[in-house]
């Protein structure tokens, strides 16, 4: 089975995921802790409030009294700095060390509006304690009133009642918020990390095998994929020093071939004319094509092809030239015919080269006589037709494959046709091998040169 | 007859030498750039064949020190490099010709015959061979044997053309400019109607060739 590989988005996005829900259960932890404190206080507010309202009392005057043998003691031992104070109409009353701010508070509010009053303030204190104050207008026994309590400790409250008190509480929308933003913030990182990644993605497709020099650009990749990019880069720089390098060593070799083989040839030359003479200049002349065909070969790969505007009609016949000698003394007719110029773009040895390979194969292959014919057309194609055997069904689909040379290139090395094929496609055109009659008919098509 | 050999190779360089020297040269023959230099600033040669690599550098150094030398001999690279760029800079840096090991060895010297082919005073005595064919650069005569072969003007020059460049194709383009003058007019067939006279009379004087034609690119001259 094959294993998908691990998505980068997916993993930012749960690592995202975790981030946001620790820190989420953190800051309910944190929230929960201080509003338990507050409510604490606030709740201990409230029922010290409770408590004191019992001791609140009416002299005989109607002035409010806070009695002290009531709950009151009671308080002020759970909390010693508890204070109360009551107002009225008639008068006021307190307890326990009421502050300033608190007293303020109290009796600023006129009392027509007793029943709307109410005020909590859940934190303050003395000495860092948190304490809370309670203002809250009541109906007395008669009169309204105002009763404040305050210092009050938590400690005087009931857990049930914080929680309670909690429910209560705007907290969960918020938590609710954060959750809602968390997943759309995870659903943005897929997209932007998928696009950030595009033109890069873009550039390794566009990398050229045939232009060595090719590169991902630093520029358009994000920051942290720098590392990625740049050491992509360098193993490319590596590949294509590596290649040069063995791109010039095959061509060092086949260069040195050349001097032996011009000995050989000269040699050759001064025998008597006799049937082992012809064999050994047809040796000659093989291992001269096929070093011209590895030192071409390599320069296909090589840098600087030049890319040119040449004529094809030319280099037809130029190829048809190189290769008479040989085509005529092995028995064949060369001709050419059609065009007398069809210009195209490339470069010009390669494309002579082609032809070449094309002729070479037909005097191979071409049943040792008739005729070799070529044409260049007005479209820019080159067809190369000889009057042998043709090409069988089964090699049909591979004459154009590297060192295929069953039966049908026996004493090539096989690598004439691929060649040629290779060529073309450098030039955004194509070899193929045309439908015949008779013989083989080979042809190479060429796009048209851009304005 | 005095021209340059330049080629280190051990027995490239003293094959060639041995062939020019049978057909009538005098070969001074150096393997280095250092002994070329040397040579050149020592004796006039009529021309120089050049290999490029050398065991002391590139061979186409010698040829700034050649120009220095009136008349400038014309030089003949001799090379295994064979991309266009590397044509391009012999070309440009003075070298007259440019021919690919392995080469055929007539090539080599129908190139050098061609290139020298300016004085025509100083071409060799020996004559070209295809062949039973022999024909003498110099004088312009071709012979079958003892029996010498007349030709007209224009046929004359198509041998000429052939014989220099014999077992190659010459292509029609340069036959062309070879046969007629620039006030010529030429008539579509005539180069063909020449050629077929000519190869009649090579036949006719049993000249032991054959006149091949390339149709559509020009015509190459053999020994049959």
């Amino acid at each position: 089975m094959r294993r998908r590989s691990p998505s980068l988005a997916l993993r930012v996005a749960l690592a995202f995921l975790i981030a946001f829900g620790a820190i989420l259960v953190a800051i309910t932890l944190g929230v929960a802790a201080i509003s338990q404190a507050l409510d604490e206080a606030t709740l201990a507010g409230d029922s010290a409030f409770a408590l004191t309202l019992r001791d609140v009392e009416t002299d005989a005057a109607g002035r409010p009294v806070l009695r002290t043998n009531g709950e009151l003691p009671a308080l002020v031992r759970a909390s010693p700095g508890y204070w109360a104070f009551v107002r009225s109409d008639a008068g006021e009353a307190s307890y326990g060390p009421v502050p300033a701010d608190a007293m303020r508070a109290i009796r600023s509010p006129p009392m027509t509006e007793w029943d709307e009053f109410s005020l909590t303030i859940p934190v303050g204190g003395l000495g860092g304690r948190v304490t809370a104050t309670t203002i809250e207008g009541v109906q007395g026994r008669g009169d309204p009133m105002i009763l404040g309590v305050g210092g009050v400790t938590p400690g005087t409250a009931t857990f049930e009642g914080a929680i309670a008190y909690m429910a209560h509480a705007d907290f969960h929308w918020a938590v609710l918020g954060l959750v809602v933003l968390g997943i759309l913030a995870v659903l943005a990182v897929i997209p932007v990390v998928r696009l950030s990644v595009r033109p890069l993605a873009r550039a390794a497709a566009g990398l050229d095998p045939a232009d060595l020099g090719g590169r991902l650009p630093e520029e358009s990749a994000p920051r942290e994929l720098l590392p990625v990019v740049r050491a992509f880069n360098a193993a490319l720089a590596r590949l294509e020093e590596t290649f040069e390098r063995r791109r010039r060593f095959m061509a060092d070799v086949a260069h040195e071939f050349r001097t032996p083989l011009a000995v050989l040839n000269m040699h050759v030359e001064t025998l008597p004319e006799s049937a082992s003479r012809t064999d050994l200049q047809r040796g000659v002349f093989r291992l001269s094509e096929m070093i011209g065909q590895m030192l071409d070969s390599e320069r296909l790969r090589g840098p600087r092809r030049p890319d040119q505007e040449v004529d094809l009609a030319a280099l037809a016949k130029a190829a048809v030239a190189d290769v008479a000698p040989i085509a005529l003394s092995a028995g064949y007719d060369l001709t050419y015919s059609g065009e007398q110029a069809a210009p195209v773009r490339g470069d010009p040895h390669a494309i002579k080269r082609a032809v070449a390979n094309l002729l070479g194969n037909a005097v191979a292959h071409g049943g040792g006589g008739g005729e070799i014919a070529v044409r260049v057309t007005a479209d820019r194609i080159v067809e190369v037709a000889d009057e042998g055997p043709g090409v069988g069904a089964e090699a049909r689909e591979r004459v154009f494959d590297p060192f295929y040379r069953e039966r049908w290139d026996k004493d090539g090395c096989g690598l004439g046709l691929h060649l040629v094929s290779e060529i073309m496609h450098a030039h955004g055109g194509r070899a193929e091998l045309a439908d015949s009659t008779r013989g083989a008919r080979f042809r190479l098509l060429f796009p048209a040169p851009a304005a | 007859m005095r021209i340059l050999l330049v080629e280190d190779d051990p027995m490239l360089g003293p094959s060639l030498a041995a062939r020019l020297e049978a057909d009538g040269f005098v070969v001074d023959h150096v393997t280095c750039l250092a002994d070329a230099v040397e040579a050149v600033m020592g004796a006039r040669y009529r021309a120089v064949l050049l290999d490029r690599r050398l065991p002391d550098g590139e061979g186409m150094s010698l040829l700034p020190v050649l120009q220095t030398r009136r008349p400038m001999p014309p030089v003949l690279l001799v090379t295994a490099l064979d991309d266009i760029p590397d044509r391009v800079a012999g070309l440009e840096a003075g070298a007259e010709d440019y021919l690919i090991k392995p080469f055929a060895y007539e090539e080599l010297r129908a190139r050098l015959y061609t290139r020298m082919r300016r004085s025509p005073e100083e071409a060799p005595s020996v004559p070209l061979v295809v062949g039973g064919l022999a024909y003498d650069l110099a004088t312009r005569e071709a012979r079958v044997g003892d029996r010498p072969l007349t030709l007209p003007r224009r046929e004359m020059a198509i041998l000429d053309s052939l014989v220099r460049r014999a077992g190659r194709v010459v292509m029609r383009e340069h036959l062309e400019s070879d046969v007629y003058g620039y006030e010529d007019e030429i008539q579509s067939n005539a180069l063909e109607a020449h050629v077929s006279r000519l190869r009649r009379r090579l036949a006719d004087a049993r000249a032991g060739v054959i006149l091949h034609a390339v149709r559509g690119v020009g015509y190459m001259l053999r020994a049959s």
